[in-house]
């Protein structure tokens, strides 16, 4: 009996020391530190909405956010706590997490009970119970929950690397909002131009001083300014929708407004010489992609040192013969490794461990390639914007000054005058679309990188091209460059 | 009809023997570089040695001279000149001795001149004797009668003069480029026995295109001229023409320009005395109030200045005597502006509605509204009763009674009494 109740001390001692480990599931799920990540990163912090007071934490963020208007970084905070997608993308975490806990734990032990009933004597009845524990699923307890552990760090980085793109993408959104909101203005000014000069040449014709030949010729065109300007608006819904819909806004609240204008181009860029560098220490999505080649790599070490040893199990069995004697004992049951040693297994998990270091290099090489891309179209998209800034944009204001002259001396007309603003209005439209590409491309670049790159200088205050706005009442005499405000 | 004062100065231009002299117009008002100083003070012809004539040439001068051998030697020099058409227009053209018109040459019929010809140009060049009866080796037609004067090079043109009258010298070597760049002169040979004349002017008319905004006229245009000129000078520029009352006054005109100039005087009526083929007789003269300058012709027209005051003499298209223009803007007269005026001042402030009442409000609105560079406003000229509204080929005959000193402007003239237009008060008309 000694031995019975060795065993039977010996199970007991077992699982008294695992009961421990089913704890509950940590309601963390690992997000303070995908928010500490995006933090670093310069993001600002995510927010995982789970129950009522997130909710309502959630809610009053984003009201805060609208309040008086959104900033770009408001924008970015808002889809960072309120786009379903990346709510759901955050479930992740908590599917990973629950991993890890089940990794934690044992297989339960399984209890076994028969009542038999002989047909001869003696006719006592035969009970038999045992409980058996698998006790490969408690050696292998470390091994599954290390693998489990690192699954959760991908899929912490994961979470990271969604973070990052809902920013970026948020960034383009709110870019090509400010950038559709103003050309739809400037736009519209093309188009009162066109209309004011149409009005005029109306008069000239009522007068007898033009022919329909030419008035008709005027509203034609005229007309078509007018559908540019329709084109414009159109771009601006769509802009404006796709934004709304990253930031999850719906209802009242989709009628938020930016707070902000296009900023000009930054004095400087930031260092880009270590941009790939840069790229590949911090890109979460590489990290990710790492940590999956790390536990395809832990898989196959799992897989090779349980190769032998499939099935283990250890249990106590008790049983009441018919003629009333009990028989007790301990038992084992362990497979053998006769026809397979789990090579199929380990080949698989070669292949995975291959495919997952192919995939992190192939995403490396992808990292450093977009790094390089958007560091030289950035740079390009700077030289076209400062061109127009420095160059186009000042040529085109000297030009409406040089027809205003010819006009004020009657030497060319009001409608060579307007047409001349209209000109200087579509080069406008082009130095909007020329700093919507810088700033779009610099957000694009800030992910690629990783995060966001050094300041290279603290940026001074640069006097931005201003639309094509009237000028001071010079009478085209030169224009005071400082003075001037968009319309 | 002739009337009594051109019966007079055709008389007077018969009589001959009247001594040609008074007082010399300094005409430095422009600044203009001149090649020499008129000299009328002295007996025709002028002194061997001494530099100028009897002749006025506004905006201008004549060439000094010297004896050399018993010939009366000139040097003209060919070269580019920036010229001051007017404030705020000065015009790179092609001219003689830094100026202009070239320098009015002044000789004596009967007289020998040697001009020597020195080409500063950026290329080839000659002169044309225009009008003047010389050999066919003379006459400075490049590559018919002679070959070009190339630059650097300088020719000794020779010859003996055989009749006197107003003649011209001008390029005949790519002429077209050349005369429209401003490279022409008067020619102007005295007769032996003094003229009955006490003030001559000299006025070649040109036109240039000198687009808004350039300085350089285009020798391209045909057409299309935009800079209507007296002695390449516009209104109000123009230096006025000076006369004591009284005064037998002749003005030379030449044009080389690509228009014919009706020249109109105000207050006198004339006779045409000569052409650059000669003396007209008295006989074939009528009186006239517009003499047509054809291209490629001067005309001479005598009369005695006997109407006080400030006479207009300018030419009578009326678009040549206007500044800068452009000749294909919209027709805005008749148009009202208001509403559409509001609506272009918010896209430029410095809109004005121009030109629905008529042009003349241009004058004002140009001082303070900035033209192109280098280009004057259409209008321009301010009187004694305001805006004269002209430019161009415009200049203003100033006669005085009492009269000392022709060299200064004697400024506007005061209307005796109950002379004047006046404004009908309501009820008196």
């Amino acid at each position: 009996m000694s031995t019975v109740r060795g065993a039977l001390l010996g199970l007991l001692v077992l699982f008294a020391g695992l009961l421990p480990a089913c704890a509950t599931v940590p309601t963390s799920a690992g997000f303070p530190e995908v928010e500490r990540e995006a933090l670093a990163r310069g993001e600002p912090a995510p927010g995982w909405a789970r129950d009522d007071s997130g909710r309502a934490g959630r809610d009053r963020r984003v009201a805060e956010c609208l309040e008086g208007g959104l900033t770009m970084d408001e924008a970015v905070a808002v889809a960072l706590v309120n786009n379903a997608e990346l709510q759901a993308g955050f479930e992740t975490l908590g599917l990973a997490q629950a991993e890890v806990v089940a990794a934690g734990l044992p297989d339960n032990p399984v209890l076994f009970g028969q009542a038999r009933f002989p047909d001869t004597a003696p006719l006592g009845t035969n009970f038999e119970f045992e409980i058996a524990q698998s006790l490969l699923s408690i050696l292998l307890i470390p091994a599954r929950t290390s693998l489990a552990e690192t699954e959760f760090e991908q899929a912490r980085f994961a979470a990271v690397a969604e973070v990052m793109d809902l920013a970026w993408q948020t960034r383009a959104a709110y870019v090509r909002v400010l950038v559709a909101e103003r050309q739809a203005a400037v736009r519209g000014l093309a188009a009162e131009a066109a209309g004011a000069s149409l009005a005029l040449t109306g008069r000239l014709h009522a007068a007898g001083n033009v022919s329909a030949l030419t008035f008709e010729s005027e509203r034609s065109h005229a007309e078509s300014v007018g559908l540019d300007l329709a084109a414009s608006r159109m771009e601006l819904a769509t802009a404006r929708e796709a934004l709304t819909r990253l930031l999850g806004l719906w209802g009242a609240s989709a009628a938020w407004t930016t707070a902000e204008e296009l900023s000009p181009l930054p004095p400087a860029e930031p260092d880009l010489s270590g941009i790939e560098a840069l790229a590949v220490a911090r890109r979460p999505d590489l990290a990710a992609a790492m940590k999956a080649a790390d536990l395809a790599a832990k898989a196959l070490e799992v897989s090779i040192d349980w190769r032998f040893l499939a099935s283990v199990e250890v249990g106590l069995d008790a049983e009441k013969e018919p003629d009333g004697q009990w028989l007790v004992g301990p038992n084992l049951s362990v497979e053998l490794p006769l026809f397979s040693q789990r090579q199929p297994e380990i080949a698989a998990a070669q292949s995975r461990l291959r495919a997952a270091l192919s995939r992190a290099r192939g995403l490396a090489v992808t990292a450093r390639s977009e790094a390089r891309e958007l560091r030289d179209r950035l740079l390009i998209a700077r030289r076209v914007a400062e061109r127009y800034r420095d160059v186009i944009l000042p040529s085109q204001e000297r030009l409406v000054a040089e027809w205003q002259r010819h006009y004020n001396f009657m030497l060319a007309d009001y409608d060579q005058l307007l047409a001349a603003k209209a000109a200087e209005y579509d080069a406008y439209q082009g130095y909007l679309a020329a700093l919507g590409d810088y700033w779009t491309l610099s957000a694009e670049l800030r992910r690629a990188a990783g995060g966001r790159l050094p300041d290279p200088e603290p940026p001074a205050e640069l006097a931005a091209p201003q639309p094509p706005a009237p000028p001071a009442m010079d009478h085209g005499a030169g224009h005071d460059h400082s003075g001037r405000h968009p319309q | 009809m002739l009337t009594r004062r051109g019966l007079m100065a055709a008389l007077a231009a018969l009589a001959g023997g009247a001594a040609v002299g008074g007082p010399a117009a300094a005409q430095t008002h422009t600044g203009q570089d001149h090649a020499g100083h008129a000299s009328g003070a002295e007996p025709a012809p002028a002194a061997p040695g001494k530099s100028g004539g009897r002749v006025v040439t506004p905006n201008g001068a004549s060439l000094p001279w010297r004896m050399r051998g018993g010939v009366k030697e000139f040097h003209l020099v060919a070269e580019p000149v920036a010229r001051q058409f007017a404030p705020g227009l000065t015009v790179a053209c092609w001219g003689y001795n830094g100026v202009t018109p070239g320098p009015t040459i002044e000789a004596v019929e009967g007289e020998r001149v040697r001009i020597l010809v020195e080409n500063r140009l950026p290329e080839h060049t000659s002169v044309h004797w225009h009008g003047i009866l010389l050999p066919n080796g003379m006459d400075g037609v490049g590559g018919l009668t002679q070959p070009q004067i190339r630059p650097g090079e300088t020719y000794a043109y020779e010859f003996t003069l055989g009749q006197h009258g107003t003649f011209m010298y001008h390029p005949h070597a790519d002429e077209m480029v050349q005369i429209a760049l401003g490279m022409m002169g008067f020619f102007i040979i005295h007769p032996r026995a003094p003229e009955p004349v006490d003030r001559d002017f000299a006025i070649m008319l040109h036109e240039f295109a000198v687009h808004p905004g350039t300085s350089r006229p285009d020798p391209a245009v045909m057409l299309d001229f935009n800079t209507f000129t007296f002695n390449s000078t516009v209104f109000p520029a123009t230096e006025p023409l000076v006369c004591a009352l009284g005064d037998r006054v002749r003005i030379r005109l030449g044009n080389l320009s690509m228009d014919e100039h009706p020249i109109h005087i105000h207050g006198h009526n004339f006779r045409v005395t000569g052409t650059d083929g000669g003396p007209v007789p008295a006989s074939a003269r009528w009186p006239e109030t517009t003499v047509l300058v054809p291209v490629g012709a001067t005309r001479d027209i005598g009369f005695i200045a006997d109407n006080p005051g400030d006479w207009a003499f300018h030419c009578h298209k009326s678009h040549h005597t206007m500044g800068a223009m452009a000749h294909e803007i919209r027709n805005m007269l008749g148009v009202d502006q208001t509403g559409v005026e509001e609506r272009i001042q918010k896209l430029l402030p410095g809109y004005m509605a121009m030109g629905g009442k008529g042009m003349a409000a241009m004058q004002d609105h140009a001082r303070h509204m900035p033209g192109p560079a280098n280009t004057p406003p259409m209008m321009a000229g301010v009187g004694p009763y305001g805006n004269i509204e002209m430019g161009g080929m415009m200049t203003v005959i100033k006669i005085r009674e009492g009269l000392t000193d022709y060299g200064r402007d004697p400024g506007w003239y005061r209307q005796p009494a109950g002379t004047s237009a006046r404004k009908v008060e309501g009820g008196e008309g």
